[in-house]
C-alpha cells in the first residue's frame, strides 16, 4: 500500500510540472463545446448526457494512448529505467499506480464537460449516483489495465508514436465513446464491444437516465471482463518485454 | 558479504554480428574497501555493473552478490545493492532532490516517513540540504552527481556500485566526491567502482582490476600494479655519448626499449634479468647519473591500452 | 532576392524535419489513417442527431480542418531550430532571421493541403457527399488559401512559442482546438456562441470555409469578399509575427539566451 501510495504521488508530482496535462484535458474541453454545439443545432437537448460522458471517455482514451501508453518508454529516455528496475519495488506494481493515476486524472476532463454542459444550459442531472460512482470506478480500473497493454506494446516498438497517433481516432470511432454502438455499422459492433469505452459510455450514461438504469449489470460485468483480460494481458506482457530487455540489454538507451 | 563472478561472460548479438562484453570474468570483491574497475570505453565495465546490478543478464557464467544469484535471486539482490551511474540524465528533472530521493525510497519499500527521513539525512550528507528543494534541472553537474549518489544510497545498501561517477565534473567536485565514496567502504560496504581515470583509481581504490575486451587482466592494488608491466624495471640514464650509449643498450635489450628523453637522457626498459648488465654497461659508458623505477599506473595503462587511434 | 532563397531553403530544411518523424507508410498507417478516424469521429454526431443536413456539414468541416492542423502545428517545427541550438547560427547570419523562421511553415502547408486532398475522396465516399468536378479547383484553391492564411497564425504563435519552447504543443493545440470550435467547422458561425464566433471571426479558415461551402451547397454566395476577408486575415497575422520575431531576436541578444531552449 505504502508503494502504492507512493508511487502514485510521485507520479502526481511529476504529472504537475508536465506541459502535455494542460495538452491532453484541451480534449475534453473541445469536444465538449463541439457536442454541445451540435445538440443545439440539431435541437436534440434529449442527447445531454452523450456531451458529458463522451468527452470524458475521449479523455479517458487520450490518457491512457498518448501518457500512460508512454510510461516506460518516458524513463528509458530519461535514463530513470535502470534505477526503477533495479530497485526491490516490483517494476510492475509500480507501473500500474503510475498508469493508474493518470487514469484517475481524466476524472478533471469530467468536471470539464459538465461545466461546459452548465455553460451551455444543460446541465445533467444525475439520478442515479451510486451508478455513476460504480462506472467511474469501473471504467478508471479498465482504463488502467487497458494502459498496461499499452505500455508494453509501445515499449517494444520502435514506432511507438506511429501506434499512438494511428489508434487514438479509430478507438475512439471503434469503441463508441461519444456515439452509441447502435449507430455504428452492423459488422464492426462485435469489435466495438471488446473496447472498453463502449460499456463505459453505456454504464455511466445509465446513471444519467431519469427511468431506471438499465444495463448496469452486463455493461458491469463487460467492463470487470475487459479488465481482468487486459490487466493480465498487459501484465504479462509488460513483464516478459522488461526482461527482454535485461537479455538484450536495452533497458537504457544505446 | 562479497561479490562474486565465476567465467561470466556476456556477448551481444549472433554469429558473425555477434561483439563479446565479457569473455570469462573471475572476480571476487570482499568488504571494507573500494574495488576499482579500470579500462578504457569498451572494455566491458559499464556491462559488468549491468550484470551485477541485475539489468542484464550474462550470456553465461555465474554472478552473486551478497550470496544472491543476479538471475534467479533478482529481487534479493535489489534489496542489497544501491546503484550510482551519475550522468546529466537519470533524475526527475523537474523534480526537487529532495522529491528524488522520496521516490527512490518508495522503490526501496521504505514507508513514507522513513523515505522522508533518509532523504533529508543524505542530502545532509552530500552537503545539498540548503538546496533540498529546488528542481533537479537547475543543479550544475556536480551537485547532479552528488543526488545520484544520494538516491544510490537511499536503500542502506550493502553493496555500492559506481559506474564513472566523476566523469564531467571539475577536479574540485570530483576530488569532494571521491572522498565521499572512501567513506562508503569505511562504513563496511562493498564499493565497486568503474573507471578510466588512472588519478581516480590511484586515489580512491584500495584494489584495482584492470579490464580490456571483457576479461581481467589482473587484480591488485594500485601500487602492485606498476609490477604488471610484465616484470619490467626501468633505468634512466644521462650520458656522455648518446649515440654510442644507444647502440651499446639496443644490442642488450633491443632497440625499442631505449628511448631518447633529450638533454642526453635516455630511458632503458629493462626486467629483472636484464637490469644488472644494463647498468653495468651504462657504467662502461661513462653515465653522469643513473635511476631506476617502476612504471606509474598510467604508464601501465597506456602499455596495455597504448594509443587508441585518435587522428585529428 | 536572397529571403526567397532562404524561404527555399528553410522549406526545404522544413521537409526534412518532417521527413525524418515520418516514412512514406509511417505517415499513411500513422498520420492518414488517424485523421481519417477523426473527421468520421466528428461526422458521426450527425447520426447521432439523426439529421443528415448535420453530417453533411460536419463532413465538410472537418476535412477543411484537416488541412489546418499540420499548418498551424508549424509553429511548433518553428522552434526546433531553438531546440537544435541553430538558433544563434540564424542569426549571426546576415540573411532574414525572419525568413528562415517562417520559411519553414511552408512543408507544414504542403503537408496540410496534401492531408486534405487525400483524405477528401475516402470520406466524401464514405459519407455519400458528393462533388462536382467543375467544382474541384474552385474548392482546392480555396483549400490552398485558407492553409496559406493559417500559416500567418502559425507565424505568429511560432514566433511567440520561441520565446517559451516549453508550451510549444500545448500553444499549438490550443490553436487548433479554437479553430475548431470559433470558426465554423461543426456549425455555422451564427450557431456558434457570440463570444466564440467573434474569435472565430479574427481567426484563419473561417471565411475560406464558407465559401468553400457555398459552393458545395451551390448556394449564390459572393465569393470576392469572402476571399478578401481570408487573405486579409491570414495577411494580419503574418505581419504581426514580424515584429514579435524581431522581438525575439532582441530578447534573445539583450538575455544572451539564444542559444538556450
Amino acid at each position: 500500500m505504502a508503494l502504492l501510495l507512493g508511487v502514485m504521488r510521485h507520479e502526481a508530482g511529476l504529472m504537475r510540472r508536465e506541459e502535455f496535462l494542460p495538452l491532453v484535458l484541451l480534449y475534453p474541453l473541445a469536444i465538449a463545446i463541439v457536442m454541445q454545439m451540435v445538440i443545439g443545432v440539431g435541437q436534440r437537448p434529449d442527447l445531454g448526457s452523450f456531451a458529458v460522458v463522451g468527452p470524458w471517455l475521449v479523455g479517458v482514451w487520450q490518457l491512457a494512448n498518448l501518457v500512460a501508453g508512454e510510461t516506460l518508454n518516458k524513463e528509458r529516455h530519461a535514463a530513470t529505467l535502470e534505477p526503477l528496475v533495479a530497485a526491490p519495488a516490483s517494476t510492475i506494481i509500480v507501473l500500474t499506480a503510475k498508469v493508474g493515476t493518470v487514469s484517475l486524472v481524466s476524472l478533471l476532463g469530467l468536471l470539464e464537460a459538465v461545466a461546459v454542459a452548465a455553460a451551455f444550459g444543460r446541465p445533467v442531472t444525475v439520478h442515479h449516483p451510486l451508478v455513476l460512482l460504480w462506472g467511474g470506478v469501473l471504467t478508471l480500473v479498465a482504463a488502467t489495465a487497458t494502459s498496461l497493454v499499452l505500455v508494453a506494446l509501445y515499449v517494444a516498438s520502435r514506432s511507438a508514436r506511429t501506434y499512438q497517433n494511428s489508434i487514438s481516432y479509430p478507438v475512439l470511432v471503434l469503441g463508441g465513446a461519444i456515439v452509441p454502438v447502435s449507430v455504428l455499422p452492423e459488422w464492426v459492433q462485435p469489435l466495438s464491444r471488446l473496447i472498453f469505452l463502449s460499456w463505459a459510455n453505456d454504464l455511466v450514461r445509465a446513471s444519467f437516465s431519469p427511468g431506471p438504469a438499465g444495463g448496469v449489470v452486463l455493461a458491469s460485468l463487460a467492463l470487470i471482463a475487459l479488465t481482468l483480460a487486459g490487466g493480465g494481458l498487459g501484465g504479462w506482457l509488460v513483464h516478459r518485454a522488461l526482461r527482454r530487455a535485461r537479455v538484450d540489454g536495452s533497458l537504457a538507451l544505446a | 558479504m562479497s561479490i562474486t563472478t565465476r567465467e561470466l561472460r556476456r556477448w551481444f548479438g549472433a554469429g558473425r554480428d555477434r561483439s563479446i562484453a565479457l569473455d570469462g570474468i573471475d572476480l571476487d570483491v570482499e568488504p571494507g574497501h573500494v574495488h576499482g574497475m579500470l579500462g578504457p570505453n569498451g572494455a566491458g565495465k559499464t556491462t559488468l555493473v549491468k550484470v551485477l546490478t541485475t539489468l542484464l543478464v550474462p550470456s553465461a557464467g555465474q554472478a552473486r552478490v551478497d550470496g544472491w544469484d543476479v538471475v534467479e535471486q533478482a529481487r534479493q539482490v535489489r534489496r542489497r545493492i544501491g546503484l550510482v551511474l551519475g550522468g546529466e540524465r537519470g533524475l526527475h528533472d523537474r523534480l526537487s532532490a529532495r522529491e528524488n530521493l522520496r521516490y527512490a525510497g518508495v522503490l526501496h519499500e521504505l514507508s513514507r516517513s522513513e523515505a522522508d527521513r533518509r532523504a533529508a539525512m543524505l542530502l545532509e550528507r552530500v552537503g545539498l540540504a540548503e538546496r533540498a528543494d529546488v528542481a533537479v534541472e537547475g543543479f550544475s553537474r556536480g551537485m547532479k552527481q552528488r543526488v545520484h549518489l544520494a538516491r544510490g544510497l537511499v536503500g542502506d545498501p550493502r553493496v555500492v556500485f559506481l559506474d564513472e561517477p566523476t566523469t564531467g565534473l571539475d577536479p574540485v567536485a570530483a576530488l569532494a566526491f571521491r572522498d565521499l565514496v572512501g567513506e562508503l567502504a569505511a562504513e563496511g560496504r562493498i564499493v565497486l567502482l568503474t573507471t578510466h581515470d588512472m588519478a581516480e583509481a590511484e586515489a580512491v581504490c584500495d584494489r584495482v582490476s584492470l579490464l580490456r575486451d571483457g576479461l581481467v587482466l589482473a587484480t591488485e592494488t594500485p601500487a602492485s600494479l606498476g609490477r604488471l608491466v610484465s616484470h619490467y624495471e626501468r633505468v634512466d640514464a644521462t650520458v656522455v655519448d648518446v649515440a654510442a650509449a644507444r647502440t651499446a643498450l639496443a644490442r642488450l635489450v633491443g632497440a625499442d626499449r631505449v628511448t631518447e628523453l633529450g638533454d642526453r637522457r635516455l630511458r632503458v626498459e629493462t626486467d629483472t634479468g636484464t637490469t644488472r648488465a644494463v647498468l653495468r654497461a651504462l657504467v662502461d659508458l661513462d653515465v653522469e647519473a643513473v635511476t631506476t623505477s617502476r612504471p606509474s599506473l598510467q604508464e601501465v595503462y597506456l602499455h596495455h591500452f597504448g594509443d587508441r587511434g585518435m587522428r585529428l | 532576392m536572397n529571403t526567397l532563397r532562404v524561404l527555399r531553403v528553410a522549406a526545404h530544411v522544413g521537409y526534412v524535419d518532417k521527413t525524418s518523424i515520418y516514412t512514406p507508410w509511417t505517415w499513411i498507417a500513422g498520420w492518414m489513417t488517424r485523421v481519417i478516424a477523426q473527421v468520421v469521429f466528428f461526422s458521426l454526431l450527425g447520426a447521432l442527431i439523426e439529421d443528415p443536413a448535420v453530417t453533411r456539414f460536419l463532413v465538410i468541416g472537418n476535412l477543411v480542418m484537416l488541412a489546418m492542423m499540420p499548418t498551424v502545428m508549424g509553429a511548433v517545427v518553428i522552434t526546433w531550430d531553438r531546440m537544435k541550438g541553430v538558433l544563434p547560427h540564424i542569426v549571426a547570419a546576415p540573411a532574414s532571421s525572419t525568413a528562415a523562421l517562417a520559411g519553414r511553415l511552408t512543408s507544414s502547408v504542403v503537408e496540410g493541403v496534401v492531408t486534405a486532398l487525400l483524405a477528401a475522396p475516402v470520406i466524401l465516399l464514405l459519407f455519400d457527399v458528393p462533388v462536382r468536378f467543375v467544382d474541384v479547383p474552385a474548392l482546392v484553391g480555396l483549400l490552398v488559401l485558407s492553409a496559406v492564411s493559417a500559416a500567418g497564425l502559425a507565424s505568429l504563435l511560432g514566433a511567440v512559442l520561441l520565446l517559451r519552447t516549453r508550451w510549444r504543443n500545448l500553444g499549438s493545440n490550443l490553436a487548433v482546438f479554437a479553430m475548431m470550435v470559433c470558426c465554423g467547422v461543426n456549425v455555422p458561425p451564427e450557431a456558434t456562441p457570440d463570444a466564440l464566433a467573434t474569435v472565430g471571426q479574427i481567426l484563419p479558415m473561417t471565411h475560406g470555409l464558407i465559401a468553400i461551402r457555398s459552393i458545395m451547397d451551390s448556394t449564390a454566395t459572393a465569393l470576392g469578399p469572402l476571399i478578401v476577408r481570408e487573405l486579409l486575415t491570414g495577411g494580419a497575422w503574418f505581419v504581426a509575427s514580424l515584429p514579435m520575431f524581431a522581438y525575439l531576436i532582441h530578447h534573445g541578444r539583450a538575455t544572451g539566451t539564444l542559444d538556450k531552449e
